[in-house]
């Protein structure tokens, strides 16, 4: 199988007083999709944002093919080149068209030439159905659109793996279905993806492995199999209850209520 | 005599504009980056600057500091003067400029593998200067209006020019009329021009 | 080390002159603030008024009081008012007038600025509650509005404070005007008076604007 894409190992992380990340120890594979699941405040977008250095960590190890990504590492950029990162605000830049926001890190950065670069970007548009928008300015995109956009360009630098923070988590239903979609023709083509998501559904479809983080410690890391049909722990259990709703108006109840039981 | 009056007006405010934007650019950045030492000096400068008068600022500089060894000219002791206070104010609209951009902007540009120059370059500053720009004309404006205080100084400008026609010449209603039309002639374009700028800018909104 | 001109200062009553003459140039601000903030709000408020010919006179004034100098403002109303209307204003008197005149203006934008800043949704939330139209603007609209004005109110004290420098040029004794004195009576004694004095007058306008714009921070902070 070879040597693990990514490697985090002991990784503990601390807000002033408060430890948000907990001995954590992870191995990403190429190829493979990892989704992190958990409550609020558990530490998963945190986790993410360590391993592009964009959280300094005050213990352990992560390792991207071997090399250590270090807030203070002189090759950071070079690194973070090979991770790609999607946010749940899109964060595009504004004052560029959807075709200057894709263009610039790969010119600037990866010195490619304008042409190539440019091609490169129509193609992947017109595969997640932008194609027609390169001229615009993120203002006149809808959010689903923009989020798209925002993938694009995170794939644009040929990165070795892609971390999406939530990235649906503030887009209308169908919105996050044409998103949701993108990432999955995206898993199926075999990149390595790490996601943090609450949608539990997509979960299942896309993942390789599913781990629950809860006050900054993986509780389980399973298969979407195992998590969803025979999780191991008390706390999973109860965390998958949250998504599954009882009738309160049921038939029977209604019926009681009238007096016809 | 009123024209070349206000010529130098103008001449001497601008000069002063531009040296106090670059200044205020200084400032600005060396707050938004937070440099040690130098923080300190750049507040105490600007809580300074923008707590006195020009006028004791001008009255300071060419009166005083001669007495000290430091002799300037009315004319560049009117633009230090300007420069002096002026950059104080465009350090602010340049740092809350840079600061209104969310560091999550920051973040994006480089999780894409951009170095800390590339980010301010291409993506913070652009922004930034956009949205500094009501607070810029609006300093600009002001500065301008300051350069009515030059006549303190004896500098010829349109006030000493007003102030000497009425005293000399008793021409009231002429020299008060004249002055005010000067002066409209001067601010009134820049102030159009910062309106429409600032319309402008709102249009074009900036929605991530 | 040369002579810095600051002995001056402690001869005879040469300080308290220059105390007194910034008082006279906080009094000119204190009073023109107690007129012109009043009336400014009242004109604030009539600014939000839908009638057009209103709105256009007002408008008119207040861009023409903001866009002119002060010292072209002073110079108009001291000068121009002798030919005028044939007054003999004293200085300060003239000064009141013109710091009025402004500060109206100012504060007026000030308050519209304020009124207008308040979202649309406040009123309707509020009356969806069943509020009457003065419950709305007592409890929660008036609060808002003195929150959004304070800091700026302030500000514009510090900025009158400032300007009343300039009505040394219309004859009025005041701080800068004494420190001239001040440096010609002892021109053969201290030399370098020049320089401890004006420094001194720096250290004074100083002293009177740096804790009140400290003020309007921490408001600002406050009530964030």
């Amino acid at each position: 199988m070879g040597e693990p894409l990514l490697t985090i190992k002991n990784v503990t992380k601390c807000f002033g007083e408060t430890m948000v990340l907990e001995d954590i120890e992870l191995e990403v594979r190429q190829g493979e999709v990892i989704v992190l699941v958990g409550p609020s405040g558990c530490g998963k977008s945190t986790l993410l944002r360590c391993i592009n250095a964009l959280e300094p960590i005050q213990g352990g190890e992560i390792c991207l093919e071997g090399e250590a990504v270090d807030a203070k590492g002189k090759n950071l950029a070079a690194l973070r080149q090979k991770i790609g990162m999607v946010f749940q605000s899109y964060e595009l830049f504004p004052h560029l068209t959807v075709l200057e926001n894709i263009l610039l890190a790969p010119l600037k950065v990866q010195k490619r030439k304008k042409e190539e670069v440019r091609q490169e970007a129509m193609a992947l548009l017109d595969r997640v159905g932008l194609s027609g928008k390169e001229n615009s300015y993120p203002r006149q995109l809808s959010g689903g659109q923009k989020q798209r956009v925002a993938i694009v360009r995170a794939l644009s630098m040929h990165p070795e793996i892609l971390l999406f923070d939530e990235v649906t988590a503030a887009l209308d239903p169908e919105m996050v279905r044409e998103v949701l979609d993108v990432m999955l023709s995206l898993a199926a083509q075999g990149r390595t993806m790490i996601i943090v998501t609450h949608e539990m559904q997509f979960a299942r479809a896309v993942a390789d492995r599913i781990l629950f983080l809860e006050k900054g410690k993986i509780l389980e890391d399973t298969t979407p199999e195992e998590f969803f049909e025979r999780p191991k722990t008390e706390r999973v259990k109860q965390f998958l209850n949250m998504f599954a709703f009882h009738a309160v108006k049921s038939p029977k109840a209604a019926k009681e209520a009238s007096g016809e039981i | 005599m009123y024209e070349k009056a206000a010529w130098l007006t103008v001449r001497i405010g601008l000069i002063g504009i531009f040296l106090s934007i670059i200044l205020g650019f200084f400032c600005a950045a060396i707050l938004y980056y937070k440099v040690p030492v130098l923080k300190r000096i750049v507040t105490a400068y600007i809580e300074l600057s923008r707590n006195t008068p020009l006028l004791v600022q001008l009255f300071f500089i060419y009166y005083g500091l001669p007495k000290v060894g430091i002799k300037t000219d009315a004319a560049t002791c009117g633009m230090i003067g300007l420069a002096f206070l002026g950059g104080s104010y465009m350090a602010e609209a340049f740092r809350s400029g840079l600061e209104a951009i969310d560091s999550i902007q920051t973040e994006s540009a480089l999780s894409l593998g951009m170095s800390k120059y590339q980010v301010m370059r291409y993506v913070v500053l652009p922004q930034a200067i956009s949205i500094s720009i009501p607070a810029f004309m609006a300093n600009v404006i002001f500065l301008m209006k300051e350069t009515s205080v030059f006549s303190a100084i004896s500098l010829m400008d349109l006030m000493f020019t007003a102030k000497d026609l009425i005293g000399l010449y008793y021409k009231t209603t002429e020299s008060l009329f004249l002055l005010v039309i000067f002066y409209l002639l001067i601010l009134l374009p820049i102030s159009i021009l910062g309106s429409l700028l600032e319309r402008r800018l709102r249009h074009a909104g900036f929605g991530s | 080390m040369p002579d810095l001109g600051l002995e001056v200062l402690f001869k005879g009553k040469n300080m308290v002159r220059l105390l007194g003459g910034l008082w006279v140039a906080l009094k000119i601000s204190l009073l023109a603030v107690a007129i012109s903030f009043p009336l400014g709000i009242l004109l604030g408020a009539l600014m939000t008024s839908k009638n057009p010919v209103v709105k256009g006179i007002l408008r008119v004034y207040l861009e023409f009081v903001r866009i002119m100098p002060q010292l072209v403002l002073l110079f108009l109303i001291y000068f121009g008012s002798t030919k005028a209307f044939g007054w003999d204003l004293s200085g300060e008197t003239a000064a009141v007038i013109v710091f009025v005149l402004w500060g109206t203006a100012e504060m007026s934008d000030l308050v519209r600025g304020a009124l207008i800043s308040i979202p649309i949704h406040q009123y309707e939330s509020s009356e969806a509650l069943g509020l009457s139209r003065a419950q709305t603007y007592l409890y929660i609209i008036i609060p808002q509005t003195v929150r959004r004005l304070v800091p700026l109110s302030i500000n514009l004290i510090t900025r009158m404070i400032k300007t009343t420098s300039l009505v040394l040029m219309i004859g009025v004794v005041e701080v800068l005007k004494v420190a001239q004195q001040i440096i010609e009576a002892n021109r053969m004694a201290s030399p370098n008076a020049a320089f401890g004095i004006y420094l001194t007058v720096f250290v004074l306008y100083f002293i009177a604007c740096f804790p009140i714009s400290m003020l309007s921070k921490h408001l600002e902070r406050k009530w964030r």
